[in-house]
């Protein structure tokens, strides 16, 4: 497939490393998204539906394998052999971070190393969805210090691609309205526009046409989005 | 001192919020692990530093002109210092790298020197690591760490401030690069031990963190390779691979961690690498013992610090006293690193001690002999208390246009009260180094 013309290539940037700024962009803003939507689907086991957590799995497209409420909150947040888990999640922004360290700054890195010790502190400390609210504000410092700190551009629009992509997958599986969802691709378009060499033409302009009020929450719109980062 | 002392934990809390550890392989398993901080630093008075200064700039400024030497003109084995037999038998000898002259003619850009404080208060040699000398990241990262912590005990002392370290590396680096390229570090991974290491100093000298498969040479010439394959010139390489590993065309074939030609390149004089090919003849625990007589034969002058007393098997005086003598030394395999073979004749067996003298007379030239210093222990913090440990100290020389020391260090303690043996890879812990400004 044709890429966008290359501009303002970024020489200091490899192609492994590339992947990696997008990745880490994407699953730590999986992890800031699923807490969130985690203490919503909590709230309503609380008094509306204890069985809430079925729709949660069914919408983010992770299969159902709990057998309580109780079970699933325990083992979706902290089961390091759960690959759908929170933990596993953090996990995984840590690996790429971790190897990105010169581009995003020890002071970056600094926000996912204390949200993994603070998981695993509440692995075995508590039991209250309440105490991981410091991984959420962990993770808002993490962005904030992105924006403080990396001063290379092309850095940050990489990382922000990948969160931001991440943002309108999840908001399209989680049937937010249309506006909401358009304002998130719309900021996502930003990044793109100026590291469109890192997406492909293509499935840009495919995802262009899908993405209307009508037929946004298409399946077949998520594997548009989930398409579009190439290297 | 005493409110960072009490500080011990909050430090510990920052290093772990930074991802200060290390890698360790057991029994096929890599771990990382924090390195254990203790922190009450070891202290260099003004005065001992002055000389320790002085006699390493001398060392380093001779080991840097044994090693052109070496790969030239070879004086030093014409003139009978040191016997022909013993460069060519070293495993750290590299024949690829004859005739091959540096960009800048600088050879160990960066050494780490070991060093212990006899009960005497004489600072001695232990021994030179002029291949890929790893650590200084710690003590810097520390004191970031202790000067928030605990800021009024360096309004109290005069410390030199030691954050520079990474600077020192980066104008090192600019001073050799080659047709003003790109600097990079090497490395081989995130499952090397010292993985922390590469990318901190990566990130704080601003310079490029390469893998292997993101280097390429072309018409011997070395490039980083970009998005959509743009390649890039690359100047100098801070290379944390070893030799064996660094180019699989002419040295291990197996290698998956290094650059295919990049020999090609580095002896046309297109690259630089730090340190240089080939430096593990100067490092070599028996090449060691004729240090002092290198810096009388390129310097003219006299060592300004000793070696730990030293015997060359090899030698059949030296032998014949090794094995007579062998339960109150210590013996080393030259072909060992990382406090590996290395073994104290008074903790050995016997029968032990029969095979060793078998093997030191079978193969003379693998072993050295040294007599046990009695070196100073260090105070180190255990639980709310203190106990004394061994310790060793790593201090850094960087050359470049100007040979300087870092003005700070390694140092390292056993956490073992029956252990001489410091390395991190046996559960060593570390300090901070404080060198006195007045």
């Amino acid at each position: 497939m044709e890429k966008i013309a290359t501009k303002e290539l970024i020489p200091s940037i490899s192609a492994a490393k590339a992947s990696k700024l997008f990745w880490m962009g994407r699953y730590a803003q999986r992890v800031y998204i699923a807490l969130h939507l985690l203490r919503k689907h909590f709230d309503l086991t609380i008094d509306e539906d204890e069985n809430a957590y079925k729709m949660f799995c069914i919408k983010m497209g992770i299969e159902n394998k709990y057998s309580s409420s109780e079970d699933f909150f325990q083992k979706y947040l902290y089961d390091e052999t759960n690959p759908d888990s929170v933990i596993n999640m953090l996990d995984r922004t840590k690996s790429n971070a971790m190897v990105l360290r010169e581009e995003i700054t020890s002071e970056t890195l600094s926000y996912i190393e204390m949200s993994i010790s603070h998981i695993n502190y509440c692995k075995t400390n508590s039991h209250s969805l309440n105490d991981l609210q410091h991984i959420t504000d962990y993770m808002l410092a993490f962005w904030g210090s992105l924006d403080e700190r990396i001063l290379n551009k092309q850095t940050r629009h990489i990382i922000k691609f990948g969160k931001y992509l991440e943002n309108t997958d999840l908001h399209i599986r989680f049937d937010y309205p249309f506006s909401r969802v358009d304002g998130i691709y719309k900021l996502m378009l930003e990044t793109i526009e100026k590291e469109c060499y890192i997406c492909n033409k293509e499935i840009l302009k495919a995802l262009e046409l899908k993405l209307t009020p009508d037929n946004y929450t298409d399946a077949s719109t998520l594997a548009l989005i989930n398409s579009l980062f190439s290297t | 001192m005493y409110t960072l002392v009490k500080q011990k934990e909050t430090v510990n809390k920052w290093m772990e919020r930074f991802g200060v550890r290390f890698g360790i392989y057991k029994n096929g398993n890599f771990n990382e692990q924090i390195f254990p901080f203790d922190p009450i630093p070891r202290i260099i008075t003004h005065k001992d530093w002055v000389e320790i200064e002085a006699g390493l700039v001398q060392r380093v400024k001779a080991l840097n002109l044994f090693l052109e030497d070496i790969y030239g003109k070879k004086e030093i084995v014409k003139q009978g210092i040191i016997p022909e037999e013993f460069i060519y038998s070293s495993s750290g000898y590299s024949a690829q790298c004859e005739g091959i002259t540096p960009s800048k003619r600088i050879y160990s850009h960066i050494s780490g020197i070991d060093l212990v404080q006899a009960k005497d208060g004489k600072w001695i040699v232990l021994e030179d690591n002029l291949r890929i000398p790893s650590g200084a990241s710690y003590p810097m990262i520390a004191r970031t760490i202790t000067r928030k912590v605990s800021p009024e005990t360096f309004k109290e002392n005069h410390v030199f401030d030691n954050r520079s370290y990474a600077s020192l590396i980066r104008k090192a680096m600019d001073y050799v690069n080659v047709d003003n390229g790109l600097a990079v570090i090497l490395t081989p991974g995130r499952y090397n031990s010292a993985y922390f290491e590469h990318s901190y100093l990566a990130e704080k000298a601003g310079v490029i963190l390469a893998y292997a498969d993101d280097l390429i040479v072309e018409n011997d010439c070395v490039y980083y390779i970009g998005l959509f394959e743009k390649r890039e010139r690359v100047g100098v390489i801070y290379r944390r691979i070893s030799d064996e590993f660094l180019d699989p065309m002419a040295f291990d074939s197996t290698s998956m961690l290094g650059v295919p030609n990049l020999m090609q390149a580095y002896r046309k004089g297109n690259v630089a690498i730090m340190n240089a090919l080939g430096n593990g003849i100067a490092d070599d625990k028996g090449i060691y013992y004729y240090v002092p007589k290198m810096v009388e034969f390129y310097l003219g002058e006299k060592a300004i610090l000793e070696n730990a007393p030293t015997y060359l098997p090899y030698y059949e005086y030296d032998k014949k006293y090794v094995l007579e003598n062998i339960k109150t030394l210590i013996i080393k395999d030259v072909a060992e690193a990382g406090g590996y073979g290395v073994m104290f004749g008074r903790d050995l067996s016997e029968e032990k001690l029969e095979n060793l003298k078998k093997l030191i007379e079978a193969e003379p030239r693998r072993w050295i002999a040294q007599e046990i210093i009695d070196f100073i222990d260090l105070e180190i913090m255990e639980g709310e208390s203190t106990v004394m440990r061994k310790s060793d100290l790593r201090v850094y020389v960087i050359s470049e246009e100007e040979t300087r020391v870092w003005r700070s260090g390694l140092t390292r303690y056993t956490r073992d009260p029956t252990s001489f043996i410091v390395n991190s890879s046996q559960g060593g812990g570390f300090k901070d180094t404080w060198v006195l400004s007045k």
